[in-house]
């Protein structure tokens, strides 16, 4: 046989026409590419809001940083997988911008698809048109779920893309070609993508399977392809058998090893395995039809031939003419691609994780209204209610509103919440109260924690900048310099600081600087209501630190403590007391029966009215909390007394049973 | 071979020809033309130049790598040139004020000094616009700096641990190691390679690194030593703290800890250590046995950071009395926790231990007194010595002292001096070069969060001659490198063992277990194997 006679026909005469009509023409399939892969675009852009992913809420934490110096470039070319890491940490990066993270998931998305479809028609002939858009609906259930495995799925592309290119190269061309196509490739998909030449090798084999001329050579490309890793991963690199098989692949340790990292991996086993299965299926399925037809061939050969029946006839006129309706075909696949689509991404996305994310970045950024509208629906998580009192306290709600929304007394400093999320969280509450020490205690944890990410870095910068620590802020400032994200803003400081070392003229050091804690003592951990103490101490118009402690005597039930600082309100220029204040006092002073001492402001009638209607109650149940509650909790829920009663201490319950009682 | 040629191929080839000899030819002019230089006489500037690092009046090695700066000068234009007395000046023009040395003429210049000097030429080129080139140009140059080339060569390995500045987490960390006379930066063993554990506290003995040991603290392989002795590592079930190898290599003598972290409220450092308790024990290698003595766990004494003299004749180590009770909360007067600097007569052959010396009493320098290295000659002796404590990294006060020992020897009476080359900023974990002239030290006066490794010349009058910062080919890595550098420790050869050995040795499972008498102490501190711990009777 000469070469011509290896070469496939033409394409356009290779795939029968059944196909062109399943598969619709190339401009159909370009158009219902456009139609969906920009359904898909907005929905991420939109919807999702991939910017979440990229801020990450202390939640996702190995989402790399990235930074445009030629260190970090030699860095990762130069390691096996490193290529990969490199191009997804760049990509990653461009997740801080909605539209355009949502940009490159899709390019990726159609990307996967148009090589899985490429494999598949040339190594089984069929078009499999669905197929192209099954790794779009996986990455829209990873994205929905906001699970981050953007590497995992780059070293993805990368294989399938050299699995196309040596299609490409190898068609119709001789076992000895092709092989150095595949070592040739072999060597740059492991160097570029690691662990994923191991799909490489499985798909290359599989297609060298389907060639009738080469199939000894899918023989040879799967041992090639397993000794690689050890070759060039173990043996020349020094790399961990583990490392050198499964960097990049799902099963990757980095991923396994980590419960939050791992969530949600299975979606990209299925993403891994869907090329090759298909491609097998594919093949099966053409060997099966083959079979078919012979044994119909051989049977219609030995019966005489009849005229079809009336029903065939009917059908195949019916058929004809649908089938010459190429529009509605298109149109009713499209649709019906669109709708699963549709129900994938609505039955997938995890609202409560998008609202989470969001309520941390409308934090992150101070988007205080945007937080108390959302937290409405999930006030029952401890970081919510973490942002949600800090959103009230600089709306100037807190006083007056804080008890609208269930409280606990670790709601204003984490405390319980899982260690690494609570520290970035508490960072920016610590550090715009002044306790600067704490908040770069947080960071610095959180930086080991979630990476180097550039919030983190820009903090750090600015507490250092505060702190006096210029070299250090220099270095936190030269590290976010090199980042797409944060150039400008550190560029703009280091100007700064070559122009003026005290900062002077940076309004936000100058106010950090003003109320930042100057006492110094040990404390186990970073921050106490003494701290809170302190900054009044040292600066006694910190109105943070002062709403914070009163807050934080009203949640532990420090009502003594409180009543002595309730003169402070008028010193700090208050015109009114806020109402869960006065309400505090007002149950001080029906639980101990002290006189009602307001700092200088009319007591409020209705306050007085709801206290005394509220210990009513309580009396009509004989003190029975239990059979009170549901009476109370429908009138007087959102009242400090209400939360006072069902939450405080044993003592403090006692003291009020006691008082109510008589 | 036939060459079939053709008028269109001949076209393509002179075409081609023609292409890369003017990509060539504007590289060259392009080349050339970016390295001006002073034609004719410039304007002396009387001050030295400003350039970062800072490696004017320094000592150097006369084997270490370029040492590659930035020109902190306004100017449009500059011109290096470092000569010496023997040997070819090397001419650097830097783009962008980075003076990238090429590491063969500086090699073969810092050879041909040795003893000597080198001396640097910065010229700088105020403005484009006063180009001219008539004897005076508007090219300044500023003093020359003179640099000393000693005479003793530097180890050619420094091995430290690489880790971020956080105090209770961490997630990638390692032990490098650094060849000093160029820039390769290798990987001794990282976290990666058993699950993201904690590696720590690396030892040698007599600057080799046949014998070494290493600390492993993991939540999945517990919290062993790695022995390595020539090309095979393996594992020592028991924790060990800050360790020293008597220079016999038959035993390492170690610290246990009961480490506390703390946070500081205000201040430049935000992180503190405190021991609860600790004390020293000895590992004898060939036995396999650990054992510890009276003079070195005394009860009501913290005793920690053990320090062979290089005769094995007296360990050396730090002492604090305990003076609380309560092994949990911190001690209300902290900042009046001091160590002494102690020693103690070690006899080999018996495996007996004499009485107890003060070296330097808290009481009388007033200040805690850590770290203690003595020079392989016996000569010197420098320590750290903060406000308080027992962590001098975390100390801002914690600066260099020197003793001499051989006068101490003499007059009966130790005395230290404070090191001029100490900074604001905390000085700590430093460790000698194998022929004692040289001394590694972790320094934060770059910046207060971020150590650096830097290296002093210690002449034999026991001058320490101005430090400098260790070099990186690029000379703005410290501008944004987000490591500290911890334990910088000079070695002769590097690591031999390779990280999967390493690796593998930490996860073995049948690790032989140590011999312990059950005399040993104090509950321990922050293993994971409290099995695996000495206990203090």
């Amino acid at each position: 046989m000469n070469s011509a006679d290896q070469r496939p026909p033409d394409e356009s005469t290779a795939i029968p026409d059944k196909i062109r009509v399943c598969g619709g023409s190339f401009l159909g399939q370009m158009a219902r590419d456009v139609v969906f892969f920009s359904l898909f675009y907005a929905y991420l852009w939109r919807i999702v809001g991939l910017h979440l992913l990229f801020h990450g809420a202390g939640q996702i934490t190995h989402f790399p940083s990235f930074y445009t110096t030629w260190e970090f470039f030699v860095q990762h070319v130069s390691v096996p997988g490193g290529p990969a890491g490199y191009l997804a940490a760049f990509l990653s990066q461009l997740f801080h911008t909605s539209w355009l993270g949502a940009l490159v998931v899709t390019i990726q998305a159609w990307m996967l698809g148009v090589c899985i479809t490429h494999m598949l028609r040339t190594a089984t002939q069929r078009s499999g048109w669905a197929i192209r858009y099954v790794p779009a609906l996986l990455l829209l259930v990873v994205y929905g779920r906001y699970l981050y495995f953007f590497p995992t799925t780059v070293s993805l592309s990368l294989a399938l893309a050299l699995g196309c290119v040596h299609e490409r190269i190898s068609r119709g061309r001789s076992q000895a070609w092709a092989l150095a196509s595949f070592l040739t490739l072999s060597l740059i998909c492991y160097h570029t993508a690691a662990g994923a030449v191991l799909l490489f090798g499985l798909i290359c084999s599989i297609y060298e399977l389907s060639q009738n001329d080469r199939r000894r050579l899918s023989l040879i490309c799967a041992p090639i392809t397993l000794a690689l890793p050890y070759l060039l991963g173990v043996w020349a690199f020094g790399a961990e058998t583990v490392h050198a098989y499964f960097d990049l692949l799902p099963v990757a340790p980095e991923l396994l090893h980590s419960p939050t990292r791992r969530q949600g991996v299975e979606i990209v086993y299925a993403l891994f395995l869907l090329g090759p299965t298909a491609i097998l299926a594919g093949m099966l399925i053409t060997v099966a039809r083959a079979q078919l037809s012979r044994l119909l061939q051989r049977r219609r050969s030995s019966r005489p031939s009849s005229p079809p029946g009336r029903l065939r006839r009917l059908c195949d006129a019916l058929g004809s003419r649908i089938l010459s309706a190429r529009i509605c075909l298109w149109l009713a696949q499209t649709i019906a691609l669109v709708a699963i689509a549709a129900m994938v991404a609505h039955r997938t996305l995890d609202t409560r994780k998008r609202a989470l994310f969001g309520i941390d970045y409308c934090a992150c950024h101070r988007m205080w209204p945007a937080i108390l509208t959302e937290g409405r629906k999930y006030f029952d998580d401890p970081l919510v209610m973490h942002a949600v009192n800090r959103a009230l306290y600089h709306t100037g709600q807190l006083g007056n509103e804080m008890f609208q929304w269930p409280q606990h007394s670790g709601s204003l400093f984490l405390t319980n919440a899982k260690a690494k999320r609570s520290l970035w969280a508490n960072a920016d509450v610590y550090l715009e109260l002044g306790l600067i020490n704490a908040a770069e205690f947080a960071l610095t944890e959180s930086m080991e924690g979630l990476g180097e990410r550039p919030m983190i870095l820009q903090r750090l910068a600015l507490i250092n900048m505060v702190k006096g620590n210029l070299g250090t802020a220099r270095v936190y400032l030269g590290a976010l310099d090199r980042t797409l994200s944060h150039h400008a803003w550190a560029s703009k400081y280091l100007e700064f600081l070559e122009q003026d070392a005290e900062l002077t003229t940076i309004a936000e050091v100058q106010h950090l600087r003003s109320i930042a804690l100057d006492h110094d003592f040990l404390s186990v951990i970073p921050a106490t209501p003494q701290m809170l103490q302190r900054l009044l101490e040292r600066n006694p118009r910190n109105r943070m630190a002062f709403e914070y402690l009163m807050a934080s005597h009203l949640l532990n039930g420090r009502l003594t403590t409180f009543t002595k600082r309730v003169p402070q309100f008028k010193e700090m220029g208050y015109p009114a007391l806020p109402t869960h204040f006065e309400e505090a006092v007002l149950t001080y002073v029906y639980g101990t029966r002290k006189p009602l001492y307001l700092g200088g402001y009319e007591p409020r009638a209705d306050l007085r009215e709801q206290i005394e209607d509220f210990l009513g109650i309580l009396t009509r149940h004989r003190g029975n909390r239990q059979a009170a509650l549901a009476e109370l909790a429908s009138k007087y829920r959102k009242t400090y007394i209400f939360y006072y009663v069902y939450t405080q201490s044993d003592k403090a319950k006692q003291r009020m049973r006691r008082q109510s009682a008589q | 071979m036939t060459i079939v040629t053709n008028k269109r191929t001949r076209a393509i080839w002179i075409g081609g020809v023609l292409v890369i000899g003017v990509i060539g030819l504007a590289g060259i002019l392009f080349v050339f033309s970016a390295r001006p230089r002073p034609a004719g006489p410039c304007l002396a500037i009387d001050r030295l130049p400003a350039i970062r690092p800072d490696y004017r009046g320094v000592t150097l090695p006369p084997n270490v790598a370029p040492l590659n700066f930035v020109v902190e000068e306004e100017a449009v234009a500059c011109f290096v040139r470092i000569h010496a007395d023997h040997g070819k000046a090397i001419e650097v023009f830097p783009r962008d004020g980075k003076v990238t040395i090429p590491a063969h003429p500086w090699r073969r210049l810092l050879d041909a000094n040795r003893g000597g000097a080198i001396r640097i030429d910065v010229f700088t080129k105020a403005d484009t616009s006063e180009v001219t080139t008539g004897p005076t140009s508007s090219w300044q140059q500023f003093k020359t700096i003179e640099n000393t080339v000693a005479a003793e060569e530097i180890d050619d390995y420094l091995v430290y641990r690489r880790i971020r500045p956080s105090q209770v987490t961490w997630r990638t960390m390692g032990i490098y190691q650094r060849n000093l006379t160029g820039f390769r930066e290798q990987v001794v063993l990282d976290n990666e390679r058993f699950g993201d554990g904690c590696v720590n506290c690396h030892a040698f003995c007599n600057h080799r690194t046949d014998k070494m040991l290493l600390g492993i603290r993991s939540t999945t392989y517990g919290t062993p030593e790695i022995l390595i002795e020539e090309d095979r590592a393996r594992q020592i079930k028991t924790k060990f703290g800050y360790t020293s190898w008597h220079p016999s290599g038959q035993l390492a003598a170690f610290s246990v800890n009961k480490v506390r972290q703390t946070f500081h409220a205000a201040g430049r450092e935000i992180r503190d250590v405190f021991d609860f308790d600790s004390f020293i024990a000895c590992y004898h290698v060939k036995a396999n046995e650990v054992e510890t003595a009276a003079p070195l766990s005394a009860k009501d004494r913290l005793e920690t950071y053990p320090a062979w003299a290089p005769d094995g004749e007296y360990l050396y180590f730090c002492s604090a009395p305990l003076t609380w009770k309560s092994q949990e909360t911190l001690p209300e007067h902290h900042d009046r926790i001091r160590y002494d600097l102690m020693r103690v007569r070690y006899d080999l052959a018996g495996n007996t231990w004499g009485e107890v010396e003060t070296v330097l009493a808290a009481k009388e320098t007033g200040r805690s007194a850590l770290l203690p290295r003595i020079s392989p000659d016996g000569r010197w002796l420098v320590l750290t010595m903060c406000d308080y404590g027992c962590f001098p990294v975390f100390r801002e006060s914690s600066d260099l002292y020197l003793v001499d020992l051989e006068a101490a020897k003499r007059t009966g009476r130790y005395e230290c001096r404070r090191l001029e080359i100490n900074s604001d900023a905390s000085e700590s974990w430093h460790s000698f070069s194998s022929n004692g002239r040289w001394l590694a030290f972790s320094s934060k006066r770059l910046s207060h969060v971020f150590t650096r490794t830097f290296f002093a010349y210690i002449g034999a009058d026991g001058r320490v001659h101005k430090p400098f910062v260790l070099p990186q080919k690029n000379p703005l890595h410290y501008d944004s490198f987000l490591w500290t550098f911890s334990v910088p420790e000079l070695v002769k050869e590097p690591v031999q063992v390779n990280r999967r050995t390493l690796a593998q040795a930490i996860r073995n499972p049948g690790a032989e277990p140590v011999r312990m008498p059950i005399t040993m102490a104090t509950p321990k501190a922050d293993s994971g194997h409290p099995d695996a711990e000495p206990l203090r009777e």
